[in-house]
């Protein structure tokens, strides 16, 4: 056995070394049809589904507040989901929204907090960001105090309704019923969003519908927890 | 005769080509790992949601892949700095190699890699922390283990597996 075990070790080492330049081609054969195979299924089968993701034909095509301040060039997505709960409530939820408001934007904050943004999993209803005021400004990351691009302005808003932000992105409240409401989201991909048109549909388009359809479920899962307002003002 | 001998049968191009596959292939690794890793996350996460009205199943692939595809982008554009350190790393090796390790050793060519990208990580990290300021505290740890301590973990390792394969090309 001693004799064995150098000769079994020299020639696993040879095995290893000749595998790693043998495995090459096959690894970056699997990297290219991997990435061609992601494209292609993202381009014609997720994007189509992410840009109106859960949105009925008639909240894809019907008017939102922010409209008006889309840009020609832009494409927009349009997203839906149904909560049950009032709308007093889910607008109690939105309007506490940004890093430097409620702490966070009710999405996976492990991702966000991968760049640095300093987000809390803001869980409870804080009567100190109730209030919102047209030209607020509200932060995606800290920096945004000093960089306009981590930020973004309220353009207007309805309350318990609407709300409209920079660039025309869209947030309306529709009440179904009593305790049930559908929250409408509208965001206009603008082509040169991130640095150029191939890096937006390659990163931010994908990135922003992760986080977007994470902030909507985040607001459902803490809007249908039940009764919460305490002494929250949500005039 | 000597230096016949010990005339390495890879040249300095072709190491600097392996390093360079070497460091876009970890990148691609890489992004592997972390899109991995933010599919269960976020699957968790997903899970614990109701009812989507996109529909559970749609939402999840959608993410997953949504979540893929930027990593992949972001790895080919990182690939290339990652192909011109390896690239780098590969050549400074392999004159190490000539000349601290005649011997072919193999154990003495992992540690000879390891210590060299070692050293470049610490130097990276002591022009970071005490040249840009750059400080260890809560809101930016998750950001830091990813994008820097990783990175640099995994560069330390491949180190030690590149030099161990230059070296038994060198006494091929």
């Amino acid at each position: 056995m001693g004799m064995i075990s150098p000769v079994i070790s020299v020639h696993s080492k040879e095995i290893l070394g000749q595998s790693l330049l043998r495995y090459r081609k096959v690894f970056w054969i699997a990297i290219a049809a991997l990435m061609v195979g992601l494209s292609v299924v993202y381009a014609l089968v997720i994007r189509p589904y992410h840009m109106r993701w859960g949105a009925t034909d008639k909240e894809v095509a019907m008017a939102l507040p922010g409209d008006t301040y889309i840009a020609a060039t832009a494409e927009v997505s349009t997203r839906a989901l149904t909560i049950h709960a009032p709308a007093s409530i889910v607008w109690a939820w939105l309007v506490q929204t940004g890093q430097n408001r409620s702490g966070g934007w009710y999405s996976y904050t492990w991702l966000e907090n991968l760049f640095a943004s300093d987000m809390g999993d803001a869980e409870q209803l804080d009567p100190r960001f109730q209030h919102l005021e047209v030209g607020d400004t509200i932060f995606f990351h800290p920096i945004g105090a000093t960089n306009p691009v981590m930020a973004t302005t309220v353009l207007g808003f309805e309350a318990q309704r609407a709300l409209w932000l920079e660039g025309g992105w869209s947030f309306v409240l529709q009440p179904i019923s009593a305790n049930t409401t559908r929250l409408i989201v509208r965001y206009p991909m603008k082509p040169d969003e991130f640095v150029n048109p191939l890096l937006s549909y390659g990163i931010f388009e994908p990135a922003h519908f992760v986080m977007e359809s994470g902030m909507m479920l985040g607001i459902k899962r803490r809007a249908e927890r039940g009764p919460q307002l305490g002494n929250v003002d949500v005039r | 005769m000597a230096q016949s001998k010990h005339a390495p049968r890879i040249g300095w191009g072709r190491t600097a080509w392996y390093g360079a596959e070497a460091g876009l292939a970890l990148a691609f690794l890489y992004a592997l790992a972390f899109i991995g890793y933010a599919s269960v996350r976020s699957t968790l996460n997903l899970l614990a949601a109701r009812n989507p009205d996109g529909g559970l199943a749609g939402t999840l692939v959608a993410t997953w892949i949504a979540l893929a595809l930027p990593a992949f982008v972001f790895a080919a554009l990182a690939g290339i700095l990652a192909a011109i350190i390896g690239a780098l790393t590969a050549l400074a090796l392999r004159a190490l190699l000539s000349r601290m390790n005649a011997a072919h050793t193999p154990r003495r060519a992992i540690a000879i890699g390891v210590g060299v990208c070692l050293t470049v990580s610490l130097t990276l990290l002591v022009v970071l922390t005490q040249g840009l300021g750059l400080t260890w505290t809560p809101v930016v740890a998750a950001t830091l283990t990813f994008w820097l301590v990783l990175p640099l973990a995994t560069y330390v390792v491949a180190g030690g597996v590149a030099s161990w394969q230059v070296n038994r090309m060198m006494a091929a």
